[in-house]
């Protein structure tokens, strides 16, 4: 306390004390991005621009005989081409060749016109491909299988148990089906500098090498992403795609728009890593989890797929599982919102639902029965009593199958991070005419990082959130980190705050004469400036600011370990609960409500809270619903590469949806986006066998499965 | 690729007549955009018919409504001609697409696809829809189920042009109904889609249409159904299921596809059938 006194050190104001923060914002972009306004890669159009589209493979596996682009050049409008592989092609969708033109239909026609010969060559797109036994190699260095836990041990604790259950669960290929595709605009017509705007997750992680492809210092390439329109994990780096643009930009000295078609997004923009999980898990009678034994298979692509460890958040006495990485010829996994999570989370959460039911435990107390973690505890029982789970007539058995409507319950848990780390800092600068802005580098993806950089300065300063102006996404602006396993908060907050509590402080340095005070009686509330013991009477902000010189005033701060540790914090948990109509005569899978609970530390927006868990939820919801990539492993091809054949959950699927922030997690600041889609679609298939009886292992829950496990269709 | 795109019928017909089976004709665009987006279309010549609006009409007459080929979906669900005569009609154009594409979507156009999941189609079979088709050689009509021919083919001459659908009166007593499973409830093409037009005398059944969508390579009528249903009252309880699955083993010939399952189309097609024929809230 004593040293704190002498110099005094950021931390967050008592919750009941905060202004801004802690409560509901509306994002100070909502109307730009409402209307049209907010700029996204997408919209960026500069004088001269050329278009480009990208020529993809159409197989899984070539050998290139020729590729010939001067047919292409021939094409009226037709500016540029660019080849990116001439030997052979891994993946059905590798980009191939690039075509620039003045317009983007005329950029499609150069792709048409393109000659390329090739020879298939052999391939495996489906796990029956790729694990035959004279599979073709599709990676020079082949997986091998990682193990976790000692065997004898877990296979002797499942031999003597009370009850067992063995089953095999799997998770198809999801996509990240973000609203703005991948892509770039690369504005450079020849010459030292370059700007480029690319809608990606990390402002600074991708102009380093937008600077090598042009051939150009990094010192001179701008890189801005003023809006995006979605990453979820798959955008990080100049992307195949963005080196294609900066090759024709060099190439012909235009400027060119490249951004992915919606196809070349479903081919070749990553997608979330299927996977198969065989799994053998034994729990005594009173429901306590003893032994368990996995064996599981991650399917990424050409990309080593990830799904995280068994036993996933439960505690089981003895666990083992093997798990092997099965290469295919298709488009690497990428980071897709909590990876690997969603997976092994479908995996636990199913088997020891399965195994509540066998052992007639109610499957709400066989989930804390083997959660050490009491915060679990508190928000199961939360969401189960919001979604009315101790009034439901059939709790440790399933609903009758015979009703044409069953109504049924389910839960889920989740686990994340959401710590920050170093390689943030911001900028404050209070003007000489009252406008403050904090000034970061860092990029929002629509998870309100714009809005909250203000609402923390505004905080610290007393001020309104419309007062402060938040300038992110720029290379020029002080460097941030990239948002990629709910990071962002965690690591800007506390550099936001640090910045905006050393501008107080050197404000209130400024202004203690004026006061005749020391400026630790310096106070900033209200919108005005005042002694906290009142000797005089207080100034407006707008007073207090005139008195500043004309080049205002600016300070620093930065993420560090220290800041972090009273600002901020890492570890969350949350807990989902569903409540679905099962139609039996068609299968359908009606989710009624789903229920979150979930703790972040401090909220700093609570609005935006909802909106990440709401959309967690959403995703997690067509998940379990509909989502699912399509590959014919005989032709080579992708059946559903678009939105019309890939059905993502629409407006009238949403149930309602009710988002409890746990106000008793009293840390510091965490962020909040992934924990929210882990435990949704676990929650949602849980609640259909508890509805009717319908045990589906196997995602999507689409109406034939749910009705063949009703053994209604064979 | 030539376009020709006129508000005069006479000059489409012509046009249809000059170019030969090369041409296609457009309506609102909404399948054959997508064909030719596709790759699956290279037509010579597209003769765009959008404009032309004595197409357009919603006509009551003495005995039923005549429906232009360029009514659009939108323009079904807000006629209150199609309302009084074939309310089935307007529940199915609501399930098509989304406001956009219903704005677009035309009667003809479901026709002149004659793809075995389109929607409006069923209804057409249920409520015995006649087709009216022209050309400059003159006009003629026949009956939906003649029309319709196989997998996305038709009767329709390449010189020949849709003009019209018309619809007969319904009787008074009829069990009619629409239902449409699909993949979710928006903006999804059916998995299966069904449609009758049941009409009793008093408990006894006087007339029977029963059609139904994706569960074969074109729009089916279950005439041999129908006929073994006529004359007497509805089958009860397990004898209709029994009866049901009879006639549909025979005549649905459903496949697996991207949207679902052979197994699931024959047993949903058979359950959606079954309830909504022994819904009494149905008789209208
Ligand atoms: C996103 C989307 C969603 C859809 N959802 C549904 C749905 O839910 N249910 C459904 O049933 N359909 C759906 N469709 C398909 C389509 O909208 C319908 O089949 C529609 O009725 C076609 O009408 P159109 O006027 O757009 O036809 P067009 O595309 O203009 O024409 C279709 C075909 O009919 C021919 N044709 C058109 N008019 C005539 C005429 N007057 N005489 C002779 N031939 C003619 C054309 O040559 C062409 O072969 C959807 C399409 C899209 C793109």
């Amino acid at each position: 306390m004593a040293q704190d006194e002498k110099d005094p050190v950021a931390t967050w104001p008592a919750r009941e004390n905060l202004k801004v923060l802690n409560h509901d914002l509306v994002r100070v972009d909502a109307r730009a991005k409402v209307t049209g306004a907010a700029r996204y890669t997408h919209d960026v159009r500069v004088p001269g621009m050329a278009y480009a589209r990208l020529l993809l493979a159409p197989l899984p596996a070539l050998k290139i005989k020729k590729l010939d682009l001067a047919p292409a050049l021939k094409i009226p409008g037709v500016l540029g081409a660019v080849a990116l592989e001439t030997d052979r092609t891994r993946w059905l969708g590798e980009p191939i060749a690039a075509v620039a033109a003045t317009t983007p239909e005329r950029a499609e026609d150069g792709l048409r016109a393109i000659l390329l010969e090739y020879e298939r060559e052999p391939w495996a797109i489906d796990e029956a491909q790729a694990t035959a036994p004279n599979a073709p190699k599709v990676r020079s260095n082949a997986p091998k299988v990682s193990t976790d836990g000692d065997q004898a041990s877990a296979e002797r604790a499942c031999e003597g148990a009370a009850a067992v259950i063995e089953a095999t669960y799997t998770v198809p290929v999801q996509h990240h089906v973000c609203l703005e595709t991948h892509g770039v605009v690369v504005d450079y017509k020849g010459g030292d500098e370059a700007t480029v705007w690319c809608s990606t997750q990390s402002t600074f992680g991708f102009t380093p090498d937008a600077a090598k492809e042009l051939g150009l210092k990094a010192s001179r390439v701008t890189g801005l992403v003023e809006y995006m329109g979605g990453g979820f994990g798959a955008k990080f780096g100049l992307g195949l795609e963005g080196q294609a643009a900066c090759k024709l930009s060099k190439e012909i000295k235009r400027p060119v728009h490249l951004m992915m078609t919606r196809r070349d997004e479903f081919l070749a923009a990553g997608n979330r890593t299927g996977g198969k999980m065989r799994i053998k898990l034994a729990a005594s009678q009173d429901g306590t989890l003893v032994g368990m034994v996995a064996d599981r298979r991650r399917f990424g692509g050409i990309g080593n797929g990830s799904m995280a460890k068994f036993p996933y958040i439960y505690a089981v006495e003895n666990a083992y599982s093997e798990t092997l990485s099965v290469p295919m010829n298709l488009d690497s996994n990428r980071a897709m919102r909590a990876p690997g999570h969603p997976q092994a989370g479908f995996g636990m959460e199913s088997a020891l639902d399965e195994l509540a039911y066998k052992l007639g435990v109610d499957p709400l107390e066989m989930r804390k029965r083997n959660l050490k973690d009491k915060v679990y505890h508190r928000q199961l029982e939360r969401v189960a009593r919001e979604i009315g789970w101790y009034e439901h007539p059939h709790r440790d058995k399933p609903g009758d199958p015979k009703a044409e409507k069953c109504i049924g319950i389910g839960f889920g848990v989740a686990v994340w991070g959401g710590g920050g780390g170093g390689g943030t800092e911001c900028e404050v600068r209070i003007e000489r005419d009252g406008s403050v802005s904090a000034a970061v580098g860092t990029q929002d993806l629509g998870t309100g990082s714009r809005t909250y950089v203000a609402a923390i300065t505004a905080e610290e300063l007393g001020l309104r959130l419309e007062d402060v102006t938040a300038h992110i996404g720029s290379t020029r602006l002080p460097s941030a980190t990239g948002s990629g396993g709910s990071t962002t908060t965690g690591s800007l907050a506390p550099a936001v705050k640090v910045a905006a509590f050393n501008a107080a402080r050197a404000f209130a340095a400024r202004l203690a004469p004026v006061f005749g005070v020391d400026a630790a009686r310096v106070q900033f509330a209200g919108g005005e400036v005042r002694d906290t013991q009142g000797a005089k009477p207080a100034l407006s902000w707008k007073q207090a600011c005139a008195m500043l010189p004309a080049e205002g005033l600016s300070a620093r701060g930065e993420w560090t370990k220290d800041a972090n540790k009273r600002l901020a914090a890492s570890g969350i948990h949350g807990a989902q609960a569903a409540r679905v109509e099962v139609d039996t005569q068609t299968g359908r899978v009606r989710v009624l409500d789903m229920i979150a609970m979930q703790d972040c530390g401090l909220p700093l927006n609570r609005l935006a809270v909802v909106s990440q868990v709401n959309g967690g939820m959403v995703q997690a919801l067509s998940y379990a619903l509909h989502e699912e990539r399509n590959v014919d492993a005989a032709l080579g091809v992708m059946l559903n590469s678009t939105m019309e054949g890939y059905k993502i959950a629409g407006s009238l699927e949403m149930p309602r949806m009710v988002t409890i922030i746990d106000d008793e997690d009293e840390r510091g600041v965490i962020g909040v986006a992934e924990a929210t889609c882990i435990p949704g679609h676990s929650a949602i298939a849980n609640a259909v066998f508890n509805a009717c009886g319908a045990r589906v292992r196997d995602l999507p829950l689409t109406p034939d499965k749910v009705l063949f496990a009703l053994g209604k269709v064979v | 690729m030539k376009v020709v795109s006129t508000r005069s019928l006479d000059d489409a017909l012509k046009a249809l007549r000059d170019a030969g089976p090369d041409a296609r004709i457009l309506a609102g665009g909404t399948d054959l955009m997508v064909e030719m987006e596709s790759g699956r279309t290279h037509p010579a010549l597209v003769v765009d018919v959008w404009k032309i609006d004595a197409l357009r009409q919603i006509r009551e007459m003495q005995d039923g409504v005549e429906i232009g080929a360029l009514a659009d979906c939108g323009a079904l669900i807000r006629s209150v001609q199609v309302a009084r005569h074939a309310d089935t009609l307007i529940e199915a154009a609501r399930t098509v697409g989304a406001v956009q594409i219903r704005n677009r979507a035309t009667i003809g156009g479901n026709l002149g696809t004659a793809s075995p999941a389109a929607d409006l189609n069923p209804v057409l079979f249920a409520l015995g829809a006649r087709v009216r088709v022209a050309s400059t050689r003159g006009e003629r009509e026949l009956p939906v189920e003649a029309f319709v021919k196989g997998y996305r083919t038709t009767d329709r001459a390449h010189d020949e042009l849709i003009t019209s659908v018309f619809l007969p009166r319904r009787p008074a007593h009829e069990l009619r109904f629409f239902r449409k499973v699909g993949t979710r409830r928006a903006q999804s093409i059916a998995k299966v889609v069904v449609s009758a037009a049941v009409a009793f005398d008093g408990e006894r059944v006087q007339a029977a249409r029963i059609s139904a969508g994706s569960v074969a390579d074109r729009t089916l009528l279950f005439d041999g159904l129908a006929q073994e249903l006529v004359g007497a009252p509805l089958p009860q309880a397990a004898k209709l299921s029994e009866f049901l699955r009879r006639h549909l083993d025979a005549a649905a010939a459903p496949r697996d596809d991207v949207r679902s399952t052979a197994r699931y189309r024959r047993f949903v097609l058979q359950r959606i059938l079954e309830s909504s024929l022994r819904s009494p809230a149905q008789v209208r």
